[in-house]
């Protein structure tokens, strides 16, 4: 069965770009534009990782994090930012992976493929 | 007698007769003279004294009748021989009863003349004779009777009856009475009016035995008088050596006994007054022999009686030349200067040593010559000894005063201590030989000998002090002295004091108790003790006695401070240690104001270091934030950039992917139109971020809002035209220029109108509305679109704040700075789904003004400039 991930970026070129990498390395891939939509699929259905955003309008990448381990869900959270410096922010340290946003996706399908398989 | 000085005159009516003596005596070589007439007779004799008158009787006759008197044997007349006729006896006799000498017959015979003229001139000499003791005796009569009448003394003689046989004037004067009647009255009777003799009187007994008796006696008159009499009663003897008379002298000495009372009582007071006086009085002759001394003077020189010191010489005796007296007596005695000696230290042999201030004076007789001297002397050892101690006392307090000063000078540490040494030692009041100090090293809780003074020994100690007496240096001096032969001098003091070196103990000692419990020592027989570092201090300094203070600065022992008179052996009273405390104290607050004075520069150094460290902070903290800002915006230059790189990186590497794998050419277009989007999208980001981050040059003009606005929106109406948006202009008419940057406040406007077009969505109203005031334009750019949540209204002008997914959210935060930069300001006022409207105010010619406000602070500037 194949592990089903959540990219949520509210970049729309970068969700499409990760959305057909993803595939590519043979995930089931779903994308979210914002926290509040992720909210709503990871309602319908449970995945094997999160890729989440830092910084998106609304609520931040952070923030969704800090709702989505409240709700204890089982999920690896791999943190996918511009920003180097949120490495350092303690909240960031909840979740399980954090990759800088890099045009050579290695790093993150690494990450992805050591916490799903 | 030769016979020619006798002088002869004859009278004689007989020229026969008066011829043949005038023969006869001229014969004889007398000095005849002759004449036959009565009244030339008279005269001849009156005009010359002659030795004899030959006269005949009856020329005698007739000159008695003329008042003619023969001489009487007492008178100073010549002697008269008288010629008679023959027979006429009678009348011969009757006139050699009347006084003439002898008488001659007539006729004249040689011999008979010559008999008769050398008897009568030898009568006549004979009677001179008489006559001259008679005259003697006379005289020497008068004489006595005036001494005896004109003498002070009362004479009275007196008969074994005591009845008055006469009386002098003198007492008849005195007794008042008539004194006609005193003789033959009894004595008493007639001075007293007694009935018997008087009780005292002791003249029956000059009358037994024959002597002279002397007495005074008292007598007392009927009215209360009161009469001192002196009498003296001597006998008179008769032929057979009986008293048979008695002379009384009495003599009134009532005034001298009176006078005599007053000057015995004047002597009694003023010889009580000598001898009770408060102060020892001596007088002495012109020789310097004492006459007179009381008894406080004796006490003074340490004798008992007086008589002891009667009779010295203070010219030559050995204790007044020893104690330096003499000489100033000598002074006063030979040339009258007064000797003024306020204290000096007597000893005299027999008695106690002394401090004495004397006074002398030369004492001078009524003709102003020296007869001696008066000199008082007091002991004033107990004041000497108080004013002494008050000039210890006072040359004590200037020393503190004179040390503090010194210490204030200086901060050094060494300084201080070497201050203290010379403040322990120096001058007469604390004066202590020599001096140690010892430091307290807390970390290794050790005393270690630190400094000290003193010489080495009796030698050289006197050539220093000597030295230093002489010199009459002050502490300052001193001081400076002691810098300057620092080394050379206090050598075998400091090899003691370098010597010392104790470790403290908590065991009982000396040290402990001074240093631990602050306790200053007086130490005596410094190694007859059990305490072990009393006996080290002792064999160590060589000296027995000592005092030893602590030295304490702000409560914390810093040290000790020992001193002892090892030279000079003086004692150490516990005034000195008292003394030695307060210099110590002194010392600690120096050492106290030293610490301070090193803390604060030790502060100030830290402080100058803090501030160089804090301007070069504040540089670093500008540059920082600078580069933070620089930081700030290439940190969301990255991440903006980030976005679009990584997609354009990732689609351009699947591109390179899939056209290896030649497939998906269809997909690859698609992804090559993104990389483009992309692209595009970086530059305009990259425009804005300069836009930001450079600083551009204002181009200021006088400005037509309107046509600034117009233009925006041409540059806007493909955007417009293509959407619903409903725009209307409302204008301000005869809007005035304004001095503005046309192509930043441009750049503003279509700003403001993209985002009204953002935020509307493409439907709805956009409108621009101008408003002029006094000095300010106004535009409102309203639309209805989605309106900013009110909490984010406060952050809409912040860098990279943004809603959209496509700003880079500097737009406002530009529009800010050019609106500001015109001195202008903008304003929001929107509501959630209703609008926003958008306020930008420019003041009225805002660049004019601010260009010559510029200008005229600058002249201003010049012309402080040129004033200054």
């Amino acid at each position: 069965m194949k592990k089903r991930i959540l990219v949520v970026d509210d970049e729309k070129n970068l969700r499409i770009l990760y959305e057909e990498e993803l595939k590519s390395e043979g995930y089931d891939v779903e994308v979210a534009d914002s926290a509040e939509s992720a909210f709503k699929c990871l309602d319908r259905k449970e995945y094997d990782a999160i890729v989440l955003d830092i910084q998106m309008p609304g609520m931040s990448g952070l923030e969704a994090m800090g709702h989505i381990l409240h709700k204890n869900r089982k999920q690896a959270i791999i943190l996918n930012t511009a920003y180097s410096q949120f490495k350092d922010d303690f909240e960031s340290w909840s979740a399980d992976a954090y990759v800088v946003k890099s045009a050579d996706l290695t790093e993150l399908k690494e990450k992805i493929k050591e916490l799903v398989g | 007698m030769n016979h020619r000085d006798i002088k002869i005159l004859v009278g004689e009516k007989d020229a026969k007769t008066l011829q043949r003596i005038r023969k006869i005596l001229t014969e004889e070589s007398f000095n005849v003279w002759t004449s036959d007439d009565p009244g030339e007779l008279l005269r001849i004799y009156e005009s010359g004294s002659f030795d004899l008158l030959i006269l005949d009787i009856k020329l005698y006759a007739q000159l008695r009748r003329e008042n003619f008197r023969l001489g009487q044997p007492e008178d100073d007349q010549a002697q008269v021989i008288i010629l008679t006729d023959e027979g006429d006896f009678s009348n011969a006799l009757e006139a050699v009863k009347e006084g003439a000498l002898d008488f001659i017959e007539k006729p004249v015979r040689v011999k008979r003349l010559l008999v008769s003229i050398r008897n009568a001139l030898q009568q006549a000499r004979k009677l001179q004779e008489i006559r001259q003791d008679q005259k003697e005796l006379a005289a020497l009569k008068e004489l006595y009777e005036r001494i005896i009448d004109g003498i002070d003394y009362g004479i009275v003689v007196l008969d074994p009856e005591l009845r008055i046989e006469s009386i002098n004037r003198h007492l008849q004067r005195k007794q008042r009475e008539d004194a006609s009647n005193a003789v033959g009255r009894n004595c008493y009777r007639f001075f007293y009016n007694r009935s018997s003799i008087c009780d005292h009187c002791r003249i029956k007994e000059v009358f037994d035995s024959g002597a002279p008796v002397k007495y005074n006696m008292i007598h007392r008159t009927r009215w209360g008088l009161q009469y001192h009499l002196e009498v003296e009663a001597f006998p008179l003897f008769d032929h057979e050596g009986r008293v048979n008379r008695v002379v009384q002298l009495s003599k009134d000495v009532t005034e001298r006994v009176q006078l005599e009372e007053e000057l015995r009582e004047k002597k009694d007071y003023l010889e009580n007054l000598l001898a009770h006086a408060p102060v020892g009085i001596i007088s002495t002759d012109q020789h310097g022999l004492i006459r007179a001394a009381n008894a406080e003077f004796v006490d003074i020189i340490g004798l008992k009686d007086v008589r002891q010191v009667i009779g010295l010489s203070v010219l030559e005796s050995e204790e007044f030349v020893s104690n330096g007296l003499a000489e100033g007596f000598r002074r006063v005695l030979s040339e009258g200067i007064p000797l003024e000696i306020d204290s000096q230290v007597c000893q005299f042999s027999w008695g106690r040593q002394s401090i004495c201030s004397l006074r002398c004076a030369p004492l001078r007789s009524q003709d102003q010559q020296i007869a001696g001297l008066i000199a008082t002397v007091q002991d004033v050892t107990v004041r000497s000894h108080l004013e002494e101690n008050f000039r210890k006392r006072i040359a004590e307090l200037s020393i503190f005063k004179e040390l503090g000063e010194l210490l204030q000078s200086t901060v050094d540490l060494q300084d201080i201590y070497a201050m203290a040494l010379i403040g322990v030692t120096a001058g007469v009041s604390l004066g202590f030989n020599r001096a140690f100090i010892l430091r307290y090293d807390r970390s290794s809780n050790v005393l270690i000998g630190e400094t000290a003074i003193g010489p080495s020994d009796a030698q050289e100690a006197g050539r220093i002090w000597t030295d230093l007496y002489k010199k009459q240096l002050s502490l300052k001096e001193i001081f400076e002295n002691y810098k300057e032969t620092l080394g050379s001098k206090d050598v075998r003091v400091n090899e003691i004091v370098r010597r010392l070196r104790v470790q403290m103990t908590w065991e009982e000692g000396l040290l402990p108790e001074v240093l631990f419990r602050n306790v200053p020592k007086n130490v005596h027989n410094a190694s007859q003790t059990t305490f072990s570092d009393q006996r080290m201090l002792a064999a160590e300094l060589g000296s027995e006695a000592f005092a030893i203070v602590p030295l304490i600065s702000r409560g914390k022992v810093e040290g000790v401070i020992i001193a002892d008179n090892r030279i000079s052996g003086k004692e150490i009273t516990e005034e000195d240690v008292n003394r030695l405390s307060i210099i110590s104290n002194q010392i600690g607050a120096a050492i106290e104001n030293s610490r301070l004075l090193q803390n604060l520069e030790e502060k100030v150094e830290a402080l100058r270091v803090a501030y160089l460290d804090l301007k070069e902070n504040r540089d670093l903290l500008l540059r920082a934030e600078r580069l933070s800002a620089v930081g700030e915006v290439a940190a969301m230059v990255a991440h903006e950039i980030r976005n679009p790189l990584t997609s354009i990186g990732g689609f351009a590497r699947a591109i390179k992917r899939d056209i290896e794998k030649s497939i998906k050419v269809e997909t690859n277009r698609r992804f090559l139109d993104i990389i483009i989007e992309e692209v595009k999208r970086l530059e305009r980001i990259v425009s804005e971020i300069l836009g930001f981050v450079r600083p551009v040059a204002m181009r200021f003009a006088p400005t037509n809002i309107h046509e600034v606005i117009d233009q925006t929106f041409s540059m806007m109406s493909g955007e417009i035209d293509g959407s619903k948006v409903i725009v209307t202009r409302d204008y301000q008419p005869d809007m005035p220029p304004i001095w503005i940057d046309a192509d930043q406040i441009r750049q503003v406007l279509l700003n403001m109108l993209r985002n009204a077009l953002h935020a509307m969505k493409g439907e709805g109203m956009l409108s621009v509305v101008t408003e002029a005031t006094d000095n300010a334009v106004r535009i409102y750019v309203a639309d209805t679109g989605e309106g900013i949540r009110p909490h984010h209204v406060d952050k809409v002008f912040n860098a990279f704040f943004t809603t959209k997914t496509t700003g880079s959210g500097l737009g406002l935060t530009i529009s800010m700075q050019i609106i500001k930069s015109h001195g202008g300001s903008i304003q929001v006022d929107s509501r959630e789904g209703e609008g926003s409207t958008f306020i930008i105010t420019l003041p009225l010619r805002s660049g004019e003004v601010s260009h010559e406000e510029e200008d005229s602070r600058r002249r201003r500037r010049k012309k402080s400039a040129h004033s200054v």
